[in-house]
């Protein structure tokens, strides 16, 4: 299990096509978002491995940056 | 409701990220996070990578480090992390990770031809004990030599230095923060009298402009990046330029983007300090109160071998560092050559882009911070570079005060903390102080309680030339801690390897990662990394930072301090020092270098005991285990004299505990308050009272503005090697890849270093993106994959190759030509050619 909280800062202007381009990306999960364009989003390993889908998110046009959080990881999974 | 533990740590995430932006979730935030502290235990530690000295919390549940998130508390990333943070979890569990001393063996004994073979740390340090002493029976003492890090520990640096200094007697000790900032200490001390930047991180909320010379900081300082961006959005007059030359991820946000020729910084800035005086807007007071001038000598040649023509031709290759006095009216005739059409068509920066630039300098209602890293320092004019950026802050008064001031980030988390606060360099003793200086070494002497004369006052061989002497013999020892110089350092073919794999040199290499240079050496000793034990970093905004160790080191492997610390038990008194020496401290006979520097009753001071934090969780220390003392405690107050008690004020810091109770606190600390602005009355204890701005560093409290010209680099493109190459690093992996090319995600995210070029270069050599391309130069060849989109977008005339990768060395390619004075090598400039492989 591989888990990260990242937060996007986009260019408000940007803001409908960067959430468009994360539709597309599996494993994605868009939490919360504010007017200026900062945007609370989680991935996990669904779509391959983070680090790659953070890169992706880096290259997209209008974001600004993409910082990491919170990042949690483990052999296997289980229920709580 | 029973949540999957996906959910469970989804849920976590997105609470921990969401409170960081002061957005709220539905549910429960707090209890998200609260119900992870009752599984996995938090504590703070700095980031493990770049200068920003980012503070993290570290997960560890069940004896591993689990999971990560940006420190909230922190004023330095409030909360942020960059990828390269993500990845600090998992740089300690790399499948290759080294766990025991491998020595190469041919039949049961050393062989330099042999194979590697795991051997006790008994018999490793055996042979090197055997080696070190046969070398400085035959050599003396600067046969030996060590080249370590701006990512030691604090202690780390201050333990290897003292046994190289104080116990082997030789100065060839030298950090690989050679490489990377040698050139801002330079210019720091020959303008101020003293190391490392005046402002702070919180000059990124006060500025109205930000000036980028020579520093990607969008993929190498990310999180500094995200405040300047957060500072350039949410106040519209603000305005950013980015000099560099190519475009990269930073010319996104910028306001005044610029491409120059590579070198034509030198005439930038000199153009900047012309337009100030020619409209009338320099600071008089300021300048006439604060700043001499002086012209500095030129024509310094380029730190190559004396062999070579060009130090040969150069006229005053042997005093590059000397200066005149000269007046301001002089001053002003030196610089109205760089006039705005001289810097446009030496640079090629269009001339209103210029004059834009040069106006943000010298309109005195705006507050502005430049910022640069690699740029300015990997030249061969590097302190050139440096002085010329301190005379455009000093002619304007724009220093030392919130939103003003030149400021040099650093790439590595303790490049000011170990390698320039404590002195790690071949020149350097702690706090500033000198080896030159026979005041300095007294000092010192008596600090360390050693006889008067242990200490060399001979300059030692600085990371270049301890190649170069390691090449022809003149060291045969070197040992190597916590960086990657086979791989790292510039000219590998002609300059580095032979050294390692002459059979008379002996070479230690400690990491925890077979690297290039791991695999190059003799000896190889395991290394316990990052929250495998205690530490202590200094950012480049001058805060200290501690952690306590969060996991036990994994097989034999132990922490370089300790390595450092347990060797120094090999060696008598008798062995290494002089009779007439241990004639003046008879006490000293038949005692090891152990207890002379180690066990002298300082450093042994504080007993062992149990490492507890405020909520009562107990921490490991393995140094404490086998030592049987607090030795971080004992190492960091006995160093702390030095700036408590030096001849050079300023640098005090704060006791021990305190740190591992505070997020980190910029000296000087005085009566626990740390200094924000150095050299401003008001904000630095140690400005006279009265004098408003105080440059203590110099006897006359005043700065020095340098004329300084533009001069050529040491090697540009000609009709053969037609295109220039720039090295440099990318946002994904930290500098060699040693630990970030060990995580797989990281890995794919950018697995192999391509070649960024212009399209238009491409297609002139036959070549197209994605197809295999051979880079030469005069001193070797590599092949790599063209590359003409993406982040880095060259000009016609340039390659850019990151360094991070092990299977392309593009330091094979590189000149190991220096800045005369900084003796820092120029990464960033030599003439390669480019054709299909």
């Amino acid at each position: 299990m591989d888990i990260v909280g990242v937060l996007v800062r986009a260019k408000p202007p940007h803001i409908t096509a960067v959430k468009a381009a994360f539709e597309t990306i599996a494993g994605l999960e868009i939490h919360a978002e504010t007017s200026e364009g900062q945007m609370v989003i989680t991935l996990d390993e669904s779509n391959g491995h983070p680090a790659d889908t953070i890169g992706d998110i880096n290259g997209i046009e209008g974001v600004l940056s993409a910082a990491m959080v919170y990042q949690y990881s483990e052999e296997g999974e289980e229920s709580l | 409701m029973s949540m999957n533990r996906r959910d469970f740590f989804r849920n976590s995430a997105a609470a921990a990220t969401a409170a960081v932006a002061g957005i709220s979730l539905p549910g429960g935030v707090q209890q998200a996070l609260a119900a992870t502290e009752s599984t996995i235990r938090w504590d703070k530690a700095p980031c493990r990578f770049c200068g920003t000295g980012c503070s993290v919390l570290v997960g560890t549940q069940k004896g591993r480090v689990v999971a990560t998130q940006g420190d909230p508390d922190a004023p330095v990333n409030r909360g942020l992390n960059c990828i390269k943070g993500y990845f600090l979890s998992k740089i300690m569990y790399g499948k290759d990770r080294l766990t025991q001393p491998l020595l190469r063996k041919k039949d049961g004994k050393f062989d330099k031809e042999g194979e590697f073979t795991p051997v006790s740390w008994d018999e490793a340090f055996d042979i090197m004990a055997e080696k070190w002493k046969a070398t400085m029976k035959e050599k003396g003492p600067d046969g030996v030599s060590m080249f370590g890090s701006g990512q030691w520990t604090v202690w780390e640096g201050y333990a290897a230095s003292k046994l190289y200094k104080a116990g082997f007697r030789t100065n060839n000790i030298d950090p690989n923060a050679r490489h990377c900032m040698a050139s801002a200490v330079a210019g720091f001390i020959r303008t101020f009298g003293a190391d490392e930047p005046m402002g702070c991180y919180d000059d990124l909320e006060h500025a109205d402009a930000f000036v980028l010379w020579g520093a990607n900081m969008a993929e190498m300082h990310p999180i500094l990046w995200s405040r300047l961006t957060d500072r350039r959005l949410t106040a519209p007059h603000v305005k950013v330029a980015v000099l560099s030359t190519f475009e990269h991820r930073c010319y996104e946000l910028a306001d005044i983007p610029m491409i120059f020729t590579p070198q034509t910084d030198l005439v930038l800035l000199n153009y900047i300090a012309n337009y100030i005086i020619q409209n009338d807007a320099v600071n008089e007071e300021f300048v006439s109160q604060h700043t001499n001038f002086r012209r500095g000598n030129t024509d310094i040649g380029y730190g190559l071998r004396p062999t070579d023509p060009r130090e040969q031709n150069a006229k005053n290759a042997k005093n590059a560092k000397g200066s005149q006095p000269m007046s301001f009216e002089e001053f002003k005739t030196f610089v109205s050559e760089y006039t705005l059409d001289k810097a446009h068509e030496m640079s090629g920066v269009p001339k209103d882009k210029l004059e834009e630039l040069a106006k943000l300098y010298a309109d005195p209602k705006r507050k502005v911070v430049s910022y640069w890293t690699m740029g300015f320092n990997q030249h061969t004019r590097g302190t050139w570079a440096n002085n010329l950026m301190y005379n455009i802050h000093l002619l304007t008064g724009k220093i030392s005060e919130p939103g003003n001031g030149p400021f040099s980030l650093t790439g590595q988390p303790s490049a000011c903390g170990t390698a320039r606060e404590v002195g790690t360099f071949a020149h350097r003793l702690p706090a500033d102080l000198v080896v030159m200086k026979p005041e300095h070494r007294a000092f010192s002497e008596k600090v360390w309680k050693l006889p008067e004369g242990t200490l060399p006052g001979k300059v030692g061989a600085h990371a270049v030339l301890m190649q170069r002497k390691l090449k022809d013999r003149e060291i045969n020892c070197y040992w190597q801690q916590c960086n990657n110089n086979m791989q790292a350092g510039p000219n590998i073919n002609e300059e580095i390897y032979p050294g390692w794999r002459d059979p008379a040199n002996f070479i230690v290499v400690s990491d925890p990662y077979p690297t290039v240079s791991a695999m190059a050496a003799d000896l190889i000793l395991p290394t316990a990394m990052w929250t495998e034990k205690e530490g202590a970093y200094g950012n480049a905004e001058r805060r200290t930072q501690f952690w306590r160790q969060q996991v036990a080191p994994p097989g034999e492997s132990k922490s370089d301090m300790w390595q450092v610390v347990e060797f120094s038990k090999r060696f008598k008194t008798e062995e290494v020092w002089p009779e007439e020496l241990l004639a003046k401290m008879p006490e000293y006979r038949g005692k090891t270098l152990y207890d002379v520097l180690y066990a002298n009753g300082q450093v042994d001071k504080y007993p062992k005991q149990e490492v507890k934090d405020e909520r009562g969780h107990v921490y490991g220390n393995h140094e404490m285990d086998d030592f049987g003392f607090y030795i971080q405690k004992g190492l960091f107050e006995e160093y702390r004299v030095f700036g408590l008690k030096g001849p050079k004020k300023g640098h005090d810091l704060a006791e021990f505990d305190s740190y591992h109770k505070a997020r980190g606190l910029r000296w000087p600390v005085v009566d626990g308050k740390e200094t924000l602005w150095r050299y401003r009355e008001g904000y630095d204890p140690f400005v006279a009272k009265g004098k408003g701005v105080e440059f203590y560093g110099k006897p006359d409290g005043k700065a020095v503005i340098f004329a300084l010209p533009y001069e050529p680099p040491a090697e540009s493109p000609d009709e053969e090697y037609d295109l220039w190459l720039s090295t440099g690093r990318v946002l994904e992996h930290w500098h060699s890849g040693s630990m970030t090319r060990r995580v797989p995600e990281l890995y794919r995210a950018f697995p192999d270093a391509v070649v960024f070029m212009h399209p238009e270069d491409a297609e002139s050599r036959g070549l197209k993106r994605g197809m295999a391309a051979r880079l030469e130069t005069r001193r070797g060849a590599i092949t790599a994959t063209i590359e003409t989109k993406g982040r880095n977008r060259p000009p016609r005339g340039l390659v850019f190759v990151p360094w991070f990768d092990a299977g392309r060395l593009v330091n094979k390619l590189t000149l190991d030509a220096t800045c005369p004075i900084s003796k820092e090598a120029d990464f960033k400039k030599c003439g390669v050619k480019v054709v299909r492989a």
